[in-house]
């Protein structure tokens, strides 16, 4: 299969086999839409990822090249979070800062397994755990009143008007 | 319906009302007929344009609002896909209603005087335990209302306590003085004893007074009773700690004082010695007491040996039968899951498992010795906040709801809502998984717990390897926290480190900008070495930057889309950006109750109340840990005293054994003849 050269933020130019990028649904449109010439150098332009995680990025589409392309799953269903591959779990074990950007990479180059895979990477972080651990897990502040955090400890919903 | 159908009919010409063609050409007379129209939702009828209206009553791809519209279901849907959002649908809420049972430590059908036991915090690690706080604190909420109002809420198969919790479920409220109303409960079941007990007393005077008296009389002549009788025949005090004590050791009831009490008053009488050592090597010898010297364990001998000489110092000074004191003893920091043999000293605590209370409460009506009123010494209050006091037993008992419970067993229900796609879940993940296997299964506590063994460990594991079943005392739920991650990253440190060739570099390696994260991830597997340090965030976000909540709106709702109703619930509590995240999710996820008001006209419903339930990730399957058999803590448990006895034992009578003796010595001769 042919290449194609993608080019990070930083500048950083990456040749990877076409039906590797292909996984991400931007680049496959962009490709389908514009055309690929065979002798074409230049590279494709990507101003929102950096060479680091463009790097982790095509690892994982390295890597799951072959998989099948995944079901429509229904929608205001509970998604497992449970049913990740070996390779998921081990490629995403990476700082938060990492994770986050391969969540924003994810999504920009719309590439929805390694959305998936992340947020489900996230999602565990946060399951089951108390409202001060998350805080603690994230170094989220803690922004309510202490009256409107009473408030809400009290009566965890939220009223409408009939 | 009947009047939209008339008007339909009324509407409708003459030759159209029995039109079915689709084809129809006879549309020429503007009287009697008119025009065949298609569907405007294109959903391929055709009828005359008169029919219109009555077609849009059965279009499946007319927009009609949900059938629980009226509930609060705000979702307008073609109508084919009505009957498959009905399962997701927010308002179709379902209230749990299972119920189980439990009973007070003390009391008069069962067994009369267990004291209360106090237990650290950190015992609320163990489901056991902080599922039985769970029920005290709805216990002690439903002390609130009236004495009517109680009274009016019980019925024939509840006939003295009615099920708890009263009212709707709301999470706790922090302004109440838990220990105070803990208190007030204990008084409650204490006067409620006592009446119970002042009734017997006088509903069977004879055959019980003459049993009594008779044991009592028994009892003191022989100076011991047997340890097989009840306890409560005798009313003595419990053992009683100094002040001092009290104050470092704020937790438990020795049990083991209590039960062998008569042997020590015993031994103690018999030796007139305070020695502690002669004490303890004394009743080795004649008593099978687990907790004995141990391992060095001389702090917890110490302690429980102070709390029998204090338990004599009070029957000595003649202390009233009826007021007891609230013995304690230090609950040692639970072992939970750790499978680590190096078990610290344990001073004694009391829990009433199902292998000890089993057979009691299977008689419940042996109630006849006199009763122990139990008054905490010092007020629950000096244990601080970080002390609970569980009045519960431990274990629960499953009485059919249609059966009639005795009096005093307390019915818990769940009474927790959820929508129709958890319910089914709920049940089977709480109700039958983890309250079926608290007792024993789930978590398994040391044989020894009767003895005062807090150890315990928790056996299974749901889903996943690494994940654990928490219960959150703020939701009053049981909920599954994922550490999936966290785990595997430490066993992989771990093991890389073991491995040495890198083991340096990643404990000395600063934290890497993003190019030196590229070039470790073009080396494979160290840069996940490396970065596992900091998964989770524990190590690096104090100092560090908040991702998740600078990640854009979309992409937040979608990776909260992931968490499950018990987590988005949490998560609600966390920032305003979260809770912003959590409703509006509301709709896909959340469900919807009315709240309703007592207005002029009668009640009303005033508010739509949208809310999370505290339904967790469906658990499909429970793993085995790898946690080393509880034999392997029985090795190093202090509890666990074996008692050796060198000298040889009679085991027959001194007669019976000259006898057989001779028998046998006589049977060749008679074979000789």
């Amino acid at each position: 299969m042919p290449n194609i050269k993608l080019q990070s933020s930083d500048g950083e130019v990456f040749d990877v086999d076409v039906d590797v990028a292909k996984q991400s649904i931007t680049i496959k449109t962009m490709l389908e839409d514009l055309g690929m010439d065979e002798d074409d150098d230049e590279a494709i332009p990507l101003p929102n990822v950096n060479s680091a995680i463009l790097g982790k990025v095509l690892e994982w589409c390295q890597f799951h090249k072959d998989d099948p392309p995944p079901p429509e799953d229904e929608e205001n269903r509970e998604k497992r979070t449970d049913d990740l591959c070996g390779f998921d779990i081990d490629f995403l074990k990476v700082d938060q800062g990492t994770l986050f950007e391969l969540i924003l990479a994810a999504n920009y180059l719309d590439i929805k397994g390694l959305l998936d895979a992340s947020c489900k990477t996230v999602a565990n972080m946060i399951k089951g755990k108390t409202p001060e651990e998350i805080r603690k897990t994230f170094n989220i502040k803690n922004d309510f009143t202490p009256a409107e955090e009473e408030q809400v400890r009290k009566e965890n919903s939220w009223c409408e008007e009939k | 319906m009947e009047n939209i159908m008339d008007d339909v009919v009324d509407l409708a010409h003459a030759h159209c009302n029995n039109c079915f063609n689709l084809h129809c050409t006879f549309t020429d007379d503007p009287v009697v007929t008119c025009e065949v129209v298609q569907c405007e939702q294109l959903c391929g009828a055709r009828y005359h344009q008169c029919k219109q209206t009555e077609h849009k009553q059965l279009c499946p791809l007319q927009r009609v609002p949900c059938i629980n519209a009226v509930y609060g279901c705000t979702a307008s849907l073609v109508r084919s896909a009505l009957s498959s959002h009905l399962t997701v649908c927010p308002a179709s809420v379902i209230h749990c209603t299972m119920e189980w049972n439990r009973w007070p430590v003390y009391s008069s059908e069962r067994q009369s005087h267990q004291p209360t036991q106090i237990l650290s915090h950190t015992d609320t690690d163990q489901l056991d335990i902080a599922l039985a706080l769970r029920d005290q604190r709805m216990l002690t909420k439903s002390m609130r209302a009236s004495r009517k109002t109680r009274q009016i809420l019980t019925n024939s198969v509840n006939r003295k306590h009615p099920a708890v919790p009263l009212d709707k479920q709301l999470t706790n409220l922090e302004n109440v003085d838990e220990i105070k109303e803990l208190e007030h409960l204990l008084q409650t079941m204490q006067e409620e004893k006592s009446e119970e007990e002042r009734r017997r007393s006088r509903s069977y005077p004879g055959l019980r007074d003459s049993i009594c008296s008779e044991l009592i009389k028994r009892k003191y002549s022989y100076g011991y009773e047997d340890q097989h009788e009840p306890n409560g025949a005798s009313g003595y005090d419990p053992p009683y700690y100094p002040p001092e004590v009290y104050d470092a050791y704020p937790y438990i009831h020795c049990s083991h004082c209590d039960r062998r009490k008569e042997r020590l008053e015993r031994i103690l009488g018999s030796q007139d010695s305070a020695d502690t050592d002669e004490e303890e090597k004394d009743e080795a010898m004649d008593d099978d007491r687990p907790e004995r010297e141990q391992h060095g364990a001389t702090r917890r001998k110490e302690w429980h040996h102070n709390g029998c000489s204090n338990h004599v110092s009070g029957c000595e000074k003649g202390t009233s039968e009826d007021g007891s004191k609230q013995s304690i003893h230090d609950s040692p920091k639970s072992q939970h899951s750790s499978g680590s043999s190096d078990v610290e000293l344990q001073p004694p605590a009391l829990f009433v498992t199902s292998s000890t209370t089993g057979d009691l409460s299977a008689a419940p009506s042996r109630g006849y010795a006199k009763l122990l009123v139990i008054q905490p010494q010092n007020g629950l209050a000096s244990f601080g906040k970080n002390g609970h006091s569980l009045g519960l037993d431990l274990s629960m008992e499953s009485i059919t709801r249609y059966q009639a419970k005795p009096d005093s067993m307390y019915t818990f229900l769940c009474a927790q809502e959820f929508r129709r796609d958890e319910f089914a879940n709920h049940f089977k993940n709480v109700h039958s998984d983890i309250h079926g296997g608290l007792n024993g299964w789930l978590e398994q506590r040391c044989p020894l717990a009767p003895y005062g063994c807090t150890y315990s460990q928790r056996r299974l594991y749901p889903g996943m390897h690494g994940a654990k079943i928490v219960h959150s005392q703020k939701l009053e739920s049981f909920g599954i926290q994922m550490e999936h991650s966290s785990k595997s990253a430490d066993r992989h440190r771990q093991e890389r480190r073991e491995d040495g060739a890198i083991a340096n570099w990643v404990s000395s390696s600063p934290r890497r900008d993003g190019d030196q994260v590229f070039q470790d991830a073009r080396n494979g597997e160290d840069t996940q070495e490396m970065d596992a340090d900091q998964v989770n965030g524990q190590s690096d976000t104090p100092t560090g930057r908040d991702h998740l909540s600078s990640l854009p709106f979309e992409l937040l709702q979608y990776l909260f889309r992931f968490l499950d109703s018990f987590s988005l619930c949490n998560s609600a509590m966390v920032s305003k950006l979260l809770r912003q995240i959590c409703s509006s999710l509301l709709e896909e996820r959340g469900m919807v109750v009315l709240l309703w008001e007592k207005q002029d006209k009668g009640w009303q419903v005033s508010y739509k109340a949208w809310l999370y339930s505290t339904a967790f990730s469906p658990v499909h399957s429970w793993g085995f840990e790898n946690y080393a058999p509880i034999g392997q803590h029985l090795k190093t448990c202090p509890y666990n005293v074996r008692s050796d006895y060198p000298d040889k034992v009679q085991v027959m009578g001194k007669e019976a054994a000259i006898r057989k003796k001779k028998l046998t010595k006589k049977e060749p001769t008679v074979n000789e003849i």
